[in-house]
């Protein structure tokens, strides 16, 4: 879900008219970032394995 | 009631009770200082958090949220002409106006100030009233719940939305929705098609989170790049510098008067189920401007103006968990997502509340002022830098938003499956605000459906049948002609009155 969540944080931005790309750069960095760390080690949901690659994708 | 109220002191006044408090009424300031963020979105999303952690602690997260997101969307309904929150719509007639003749500073003072007093009576009416209207509800049978479900049904499909007619429909779709999955008697299965998914019925969460927030996103991305982009930079240009005048002790205590008096009709209004922050915020204003020694200000910059719209909408914040917890009737989409947060928890909103759980109950009223004492603290050192967010462009937002929608609906239970539902509801939710249905009363009904089903049953039981028994006893008669007067009067009204939101 990790490697997922920046393309589609990218992707969605992107189509909804983000061209700052700092700001875009910003966003798709921290939102997985926060995911891992508040729900994936602070309040432990098991965060889903992708299909691709042994589950990295 | 006062040991419980001991109890409930001695359990809201820990360390991490007031950080939590803490974080949900900033989350809930910058939410509300978001124009297009709403209370109940942000409330929705952030739910799932609230699961991880004790009642005492959770519950009163999503309440500072509230509160926060309320008082937040007076930030650029004053600054940038735009509401954040639909409660806030009353404060852009006089706020703007002060902002434009320099005097931000002050409105935004005042604002604080009258919303803080306005929460805290609320809150105060609520701890002392809620326990007793509790005590007199547990003497009320199945018929009489019947009734008031009926009533509560009628009134929140009548004042919200533009049409009765769409709030009818909006209600009839909650409650063939809460059919979905096992009958609440009998126990048989009902329209789950052999999904094993859907034995349990429809997630409420899920639900929420996909017609509060997804369909939000939906309907913002479905805007042409052009009109996206003028949205962000009308809100930029429309930037009014602050003024730096602090607010008088003077021109506070010229308010007194109008805060007083909006804060009695705010928490009046509140404990009336659909009404809601945006209707006692205009009935404040109209009542203020009625009332007041200099109505010609009023529109063109009265800091009384603010102070009864500000008030207005903050005292209903008390008051609205007045039925919830009395009754267990959510009277708005807050509330609504509130009811939820009490029954994961494992308190079932209603009569019997304060007497299993008086403690926790009372400990979460309690947290509800300290709420106040840090949005007086947290709201005035805030002010400044919450007025930057609200410049913060809705596409940078959305697609953040757009993914804690998906992980917290899944952290619910682990499963796509109600990741799916959110989709679902997400379209459903554009289509009805597309179409102009009012959301509150499917989400309402929904949420009800099942006790208003068992209500009925157990009613037919105790009347062999015979459905005369609702007009035989006197009050649930009085609540179904009550319910019918909403009906006809709702079809005969040519303006909204209630706010989705």
């Amino acid at each position: 879900m990790l490697p997922a969540t920046p393309v589609a944080v990218a992707l969605f931005a992107f189509q909804l008219g983000m061209r700052e790309w700092r700001t875009l750069a910003l966003i798709v960095l921290l939102t997985p970032l926060f995911i891992w760390v508040f729900f994936g080690h602070f309040l432990g949901v098991v965060l889903p394995e992708g299909r691709l690659f042994g589950g990295v994708f | 009631m006062w040991a419980q109220l001991g109890e409930g002191l001695l359990l809201s006044l820990r360390f991490d009770v007031l950080a939590v408090l803490v974080i949900g009424m900033l989350l809930g300031i910058v939410v509300g200082g978001l124009p297009g963020l709403t209370a109940a979105m942000a409330v929705a999303v952030l739910l799932p958090i609230s699961f991880f952690v004790e009642p005492v602690l959770g519950i009163p997260f999503l309440l500072a949220i509230t509160k926060g997101a309320i008082f937040g969307g007076s930030i650029p309904a004053i600054l940038i002409n735009t509401p954040g929150t639909g409660a806030a719509a009353a404060t852009v007639l006089d706020g703007y106006p002060l902002a434009q003749q320099g005097k931000a500073r002050k409105a935004l003072e005042m604002a604080l100030y009258s919303s803080v007093i306005g929460d805290t009576f609320s809150d105060v009416v609520t701890i002392f009233i809620a326990g007793a209207i509790a005590a007199v509800a547990l003497l009320v049978g199945p018929p009489e719940y019947f009734a008031i479900f009926v009533f509560s049904f009628a009134i929140i499909s009548c004042v919200t939305g533009r049409s009765v007619i769409r709030g009818l429909m909006a209600a009839a779709l909650g409650l063939f929705l809460s059919s979905v999955g096992l009958d609440p008697l009998i126990g048989v299965r009902r329209f789950t098609f052999g999904s094993v998914d859907l034995t349990g019925g429809i997630s409420f969460i899920a639900m929420l989170i996909g017609i509060f927030a997804l369909s939000e996103i939906f309907l913002y991305g479905e805007r042409t790049r052009e009109e996206r982009k003028a949205e962000d930079e009308r809100r930029v240009t429309a930037w009014h510098a602050e003024g730096n005048e602090p607010l008088t002790l003077e021109e506070f205590k010229s308010c007194g008067r109008t805060i007083s008096r909006s804060a009695v009709v705010g928490t009046i209004i509140g404990a009336i189920p659909g009404l809601g922050q945006v209707v006692s915020a205009f009935v404040s204003y109209g009542l203020a401007h009625r009332r007041s020694k200099e109505p010609e200000r009023f529109g063109k910059g009265s800091l009384e103006g603010v102070a009864a719209a500000e008030t207005g909408n903050n005292a209903v914040n008390g008051s609205s968990l007045i039925p919830l917890l009395s009754f267990g009737i959510p009277g708005d989409i807050v509330t609504a997502v509130l009811f939820a947060a009490f029954m994961v928890q494992g308190l079932r909103p209603g009569p019997r509340l304060f007497e299993e759980h008086g403690a926790i109950v009372y400990s979460i009223l309690i947290a509800m002022l300290l709420c106040n004492a840090l949005m007086l603290v947290l709201g005035h050192f805030s002010l400044r830098y919450v007025a930057m967010i609200a410049r913060f462009p809705k596409r940078a937002v959305f697609p953040v938003v757009a993914a804690f929608c998906v992980v917290g609906t899944y952290a619910l239970n682990n499963s796509f499956f109600d990741v799916k539902v959110m989709l679902v509801f997400g379209a459903v939710g554009y289509f009805l605000r597309k179409f102009d249905f009012p959301v509150a009363p499917l989400i309402i009904t929904f949420i009800l459906g099942q006790a208003f089903e068992s209500s009925l049953g157990q009613s037919l039981i105790m009347g062999d049948g015979d459905l005369s028994l609702f007009v035989r006893r006197p009050i649930s008669l009085v609540f179904l002609l009550l319910a019918a007067g909403f009906v006809v009067w709702g079809a005969r009204r040519r303006t909204p009155l209630g706010s989705d939101e």
